[in-house]
């Protein structure tokens, strides 16, 4: 692609430097955020295909650009867009958790699976 | 716009030249499959950046690629992928219509157990409709399966 850099450091001029195999690792693969309430919806993304609508609090996301291998790490919160509160997001490996995707179930306050308007994801792993 | 040639560039960075360069598409397709007796129906929804991608060409990979790569992972000894290459130097495949993406869609997310058959038993097991033909709320959600009668212009889940 045209105006790549090819490097393995970073420096800034006082506060250090950086290798960037470090920014590489780090970054999030893969992103969503998405609305299980009414006609589920995905709101926007990153390295998605799809959502899909497994039943109440249920959603599995699927991911164009495959990971190496499951030992990735997800971090995902939900709740209300408006009002709420006491919501715990979970992986549901009922639901599939493989390379290229994972399902997760939202709880509400009462440990119920639940369809939450605010549901979101960042994946962290390397890709294959 | 223009698409670069992408056949092998890594498929992630052409995901981030259309997450720049390209309008998210919100498609208006659903896909309703029961692949389970004693569950209740599921619902894909493409989305919207990969909807644009797919409607662009040359960015996707093949849909066959993703089955070679479901393949490697199903081995019980597979640790980690080795043929990730696949995704990035197969050649892309060109602009697809909103309902060729859908169709491609389905053989990618949708278990082939349903795709390949879904019309040979006593009632179809997928079914491709608009939201607007989905329930308007999600009341009874959990009992939602594909009507035994459908016609286009009804709802095709309850």
């Amino acid at each position: 692609m045209a105006g790549k850099i090819i490097a393995d450091q970073i420096e800034h001029s006082t506060a250090g430097s950086l290798d960037t195999q470090y920014v590489v690792n780090g970054s999030a693969k893969a992103w969503a955020r998405w609305n299980l309430s009414g006609t589920a919806a995905l709101n926007d993304s990153f390295n998605t295909a799809s959502l899909t609508d497994l039943g109440v609090g249920y959603a599995r996301i699927t991911y164009s650009s495959a990971i190496t291998d499951a030992n990735y790490g997800i971090v995902g919160i939900c709740g209300e867009v408006a009002g709420g509160g006491n919501r715990v997001m979970g992986v549901y490996g009922n639901g599939g958790y493989n390379t290229t995707s994972s399902a997760y179930r939202s709880n509400n306050s009462s440990w119920a699976a639940s369809d939450e308007t605010y549901n979101s994801i960042s994946l962290n792993g390397d890709l294959a | 716009m223009q698409t670069p040639s992408f056949q092998g560039t890594h498929l992630f960075d052409r995901l981030c030249w259309a997450k720049e360069n390209l309008d998210g598409v919100q498609s208006d397709y659903r896909v309703v499959y029961e692949d389970s007796i004693d569950e209740c129906a599921k619902i894909l929804v493409p989305d919207p950046n990969w909807m644009a991608c797919a409607l662009q060409g040359g960015i996707l990979p093949p849909v066959q690629v993703y089955w070679e790569l479901a393949k490697d992972e199903a081995k019980p000894d597979f640790k980690k992928h080795t043929r990730g290459y696949l995704l990035h130097n197969t050649k892309p495949v060109e602009a697809m219509t909103e309902e060729q993406a859908i169709e491609y869609l389905i053989m990618k997310d949708c278990p082939q157990s349903v795709w390949r058959d879904y019309d040979s038993g006593n009632k179809p097991k997928m079914v491709i409709c608009r939201k607007e033909q989905l329930p308007a709320t999600r009341e009874w959600r959990n009992a939602w399966k594909i009507t035994d009668e459908l016609a286009t212009d009804e709802t095709v889940a309850a």
